[in-house]
């Protein structure tokens, strides 16, 4: 790989001060670390360095990401011939949702990584890697025929509105992912819930096979009539637990596999870049939260309410929201005692929202959003607690 | 005695450990006082090149508090005296006389005199007068103490988990009395308590360390920062409000010990030559300040290597042909690094190692890796992932330190326990950031700041 080295150190000068495209530094130090670890020495001490990096921590999401964005492309595609009533073999079904998912996966790499440079550039800093796990993580919670126009619009938004203008890396308060997804959820309702989004089919006719729903598990469950158990609207809908666990259910493109987020989650854990405590906890919140609902349950009441915790984490976004968007180090708590508070209360709140509120069916995303502004507040409680804690043993 | 397991910290798998054996190294023809090593003084220059010194004869004083003297490791002649960036005092170089050494001479006492009739403030000004003053140093700051304080308390650590530094016990074993000599006089120093730290399972058991007789002893154990004595200090007797803390290595006890019983200047210092690169890793006899390259073992290949006074984590980089450092007593000889990966993001990583198990090696337990001084990646942002938390081993919050101290903002970062750290507390700390936070430089900046403040 000398001649790789060789050649960027041939255009270095172009780029750094007093040379010609200094202004595209950033963007030469990008491709530069990207091929090539940096040749820098450490100055004092430590004068060893662990060997990891931001790259290698964003890399280890992707990584983590990979069963839920490829089963995600499979799922999209198998909702689309069954919805179309064409054959479902695993070719055709890679087939079809790749040619939905890619295009929507480059977009939102294409556009936010254009924001990503472009901040890069007028403030002068380094591109920060964690662009990267943004990029990917917005289009797995879209619906598998979101317009692409959509996608570069919402990841604008979470890049430039959701980041930047807070100062950019490490400086947000909210998920931008999740915040250029509430922005789309928000601005264009109709492309991203109801019945007839979650799979591709002819838009021009409108044409489905007989007895195909298009509807979410949450969106059945919702639909349940008072007094009925949620369990049974479900089967009724013929949705089974398996098939949720597994992810043969319409849904966005990364979240219906709770299977894949498992794994997801065994990469983040093991490697120590996901927080356990937060996944635990938010796992810990849901399932006391459900139990309640479940015994407040009365004969009147709508079906949601009985919808028990092993259902909830098997449908709608619980899964994923809970591995991949609550544990974002940036928008979550620092402290680890502040990490068990948050987590369990994104479990309460989500499960509130799904069961309780009538609008929203999902509420994972709206209860991470809600906790990320939170955080801080948690944070600064936890801090106060030690201060404290510490101020007595001096005086003692 | 209590015993304390520390869970937070993590011992860095680099190889190139010392054998636990001492062997003699050759005689030096030149010494060396570093006052540049000393935190805390304003060196003046008493002597110039040419003058004749004993060993014990006052070189540097300072200029704050002339009470406290830098003396001559060695009898001989002054050749040089090197000075730094902006005229500042780095070296003064003696070149040794042949023959018999002459020394300045001290009363000499027994232990029991020691024991029982020294006093004090005997004690201290004949430490001040010998050059022995600045073993003592202080927290806050890491700096050496103030002869007028009153300290809270004293801490001995006879114990060292930075990454392969020379092991304490051995390097006490054949000076237990000397060692016991100097703990008799620390009583004196402080209306509060004497500690002394050791290992859980120490190399070598030795009865004037698990048997002390004029301090309370507290045992350590579980991955490094658990010898460091922030750590002993924190998890013992926290420093109070407005008050100081002194604490000092056990070698430099059984030196001083060494002072009281002979009434002369030790000179005598073990070295552990230690690290990949390192030809020969052993233990040296040897004395104060000698050139690094009087140490078997230093004569590394002909490959580039870093030659650190101290542990990779907090030692100080050295020239070759510089002399060790006033505190140290381990030389590590480190490959230096900066070779450019290819896509290095993307590398399994069966031989390199991380404390984030994001490397596939993470998953072969007990190896041992190379090391070497690239730092892997440019600079970040901060992002959170709990890294630091992992390896702080006080009850802190160090991502919040951090940011506090990166916006200046002193007050918070005195909260949230700027005073309770020094360099080899946060070490790791700059070690496992995947931002390649300087945590250990922007620390040290803030600590300064803070003093100057008052």
């Amino acid at each position: 790989m000398k001649f790789i080295e060789t050649l960027l150190d041939k255009v270095r000068p172009l780029f750094e001060e007093g040379g010609k495209l200094e202004k595209h530094y950033p963007g030469f130090e990008a491709i530069d670390t990207f091929l090539m670890t940096p040749p820098d020495r450490t100055k004092g001490a430590p004068h060893v360095r662990d060997p990891i990096d931001m790259k290698r921590v964003m890399v280890t999401v992707i990584f983590a990401l990979l069963p839920c964005t490829l089963f995600g492309m499979y799922n999209a595609g198998y909702q689309a011939l069954i919805a179309r009533g064409m054959d479902t073999d695993i070719g055709s079904c890679f087939y079809w949702g790749a040619y939905l998912v890619l295009p929507i996966i480059l977009t939102s790499y294409a556009v936010g990584g254009a924001w990503e440079g472009l901040f890069a550039m007028v403030r002068r800093h380094e591109i920060n890697e964690g662009f990267l796990v943004t990029g990917i993580l917005f289009p797995l919670t879209l619906p598998p025929t979101c317009p692409l126009w959509m996608v570069a619009l919402g990841v604008t938004f979470g890049v430039v509105i959701g980041k930047e203008v807070f100062g950019g890396t490490g400086m947000n308060i909210l998920n931008p992912a999740l915040t250029a997804r509430a922005f789309v959820f928000f601005a264009y309702p109709a492309n991203m819930s109801g019945d007839r989004v979650w799979s591709d089919i002819n838009k021009v006719t409108g044409d489905v096979v007989d007895g195909y729903s298009g509807a979410t598990p949450l969106l059945a469950t919702d639909r349940g009539g008072a007094g009925e158990l949620a369990v049974d609207t479900l089967a009724d809908a013929s949705f089974s637990w398996g098939n949720s666990f597994l992810g043969f259910i319409p849904g966005s493109i990364g979240e219906t596999s709770t299977l894949c987020c498992l794994i997801g989650a065994a990469i983040l854990i093991v490697t120590g870049i996901g927080s356990w405590r937060i996944m635990a906890a938010c796992v810990i919140g849901m399932v006391g939260m459900s139990s309640v609902m479940n015994l407040l349950a009365g004969e009147a009441s709508n079906a949601f309410l009985t919808l028990p915790p092993w259902w909830h984490v098997v449908v709608g976004g619980f899964a994923f929201g809970t591995v991949f968007m609550a544990t974002d180090p940036v928008s979550a708590p620092a402290t680890e005692k502040a990490k068990w508070i948050y987590g369990i209360l994104i479990g309460i709140l989500a499960v509130l929202i799904r069961t309780i509120n009538p609008a929203y069916p999902e509420g994972v995303m709206l209860s991470i959003l809600f906790m990320n502004v939170f955080a801080p507040m948690i944070d600064h409680f936890v801090i106060a607690a030690n201060i404290k804690r510490r101020m007595l043993r001096y005086a003692g | 005695m209590s015993v304390f397991h520390i869970k937070r910290g993590y011992d860095i798998p680099i190889g190139g450990r010392a054998e636990p054996r001492i062997e003699q190294a050759p005689p030096p023809t030149e010494m060396a006082l570093r006052p540049v090593d000393i935190r805390g003084i304003k060196p003046r220059l008493l002597i110039s090149p040419g003058d004749t010194v004993s060993v014990g004869t006052p070189l540097v004083e300072d200029k704050n508090d002339p009470r406290i003297l830098l003396t001559s490791p060695a009898a001989g002649t002054i050749s040089t005296v090197n000075r730094g960036p902006r005229r500042r005092l780095d070296e003064v170089v003696i070149e040794i006389a042949e023959g018999e050494e002459s020394y300045v001479e001290f009363p000499a006492r027994t232990q029991e005199e020691i024991e029982k009739d020294l006093e004090g403030s005997v004690a201290i000004s004949n430490l001040l007068k010998a050059g022995l003053w600045p073993y003592f140093r202080q927290r806050p700051f890491s700096k050496v103490a103030a002869p007028d304080d009153k300290p809270q308390a004293i801490f001995v650590s006879a114990m060292e988990t930075e990454p392969l530094l020379g092991d304490p016990t051995i390097m006490l074993q054949d000076h237990e009395s000397e060692f016991k000599a100097g703990m008799a006089v620390l009583p004196k120093l402080t209306e509060g308590n004497v500690y002394l730290c050791i290992a859980e399972d120490p190399a070598v058991e030795l009865t004037c360390l698990t048997n002390p007789e004029h301090a309370t002893l507290h045992r350590f154990s579980g991955p490094h920062p658990a010898g460091s004595v922030g750590t002993h200090i924190h998890h013992i007797e926290p420093l109070r409000k407005d008050q100081v803390i002194w604490y000092l290595k056990a070698v430099d006890v059984a030196a001083i010990g060494h002072f009281f019983l002979t009434g002369r200047c030790p000179t005598e210092r073990i070295y552990a030559v230690v690290g990949e690169g390192a030809s020969e890793r052993n233990y040296f006899r040897s004395r104060n300040g000698v050139p690094i390259h009087s140490l078997p073992g230093s004569q590394a290949s002909n490959e580039s290597m870093r030659f650190i006074s101290g542990s990779i984590l907090t030692g100080m980089q050295l020239e070759g042909s510089a002399f060790m450092g006033f505190y140290d007593t381990t030389l590590t000889v480190l490959p230096e690094g900066g070779e450019r990966r290819f896509l290095g993001w993307l590398a399994p990583g069966l031989k390199i190692n991380s404390a984030c198990r994001t490397y596939l090696s993470a998953f072969f337990q007990d190896k041992e890796y190379p090391f070497d001084t690239s730092m892997h990646a440019g600079h970040r942002a901060i992002v959170p992932i709990g890294a630091y938390e992992k390896v702080m081993a006080l009850d802190i919050q160090p991502t919040f330190l951090i940011k506090s101290l990166i916006y200046g903002d002193l007050e918070e970062a005195e909260r949230l326990g700027l005073l309770e750290c020094g360099e080899e507390d946060v070490a790791l700390c700059s070690y496992v950031c995947p931002a390649k936070t300087d945590f250990c430089g922007i620390l040290r900046t803030s600590l300064d700041a803070y003093e100057k403040e008052g």
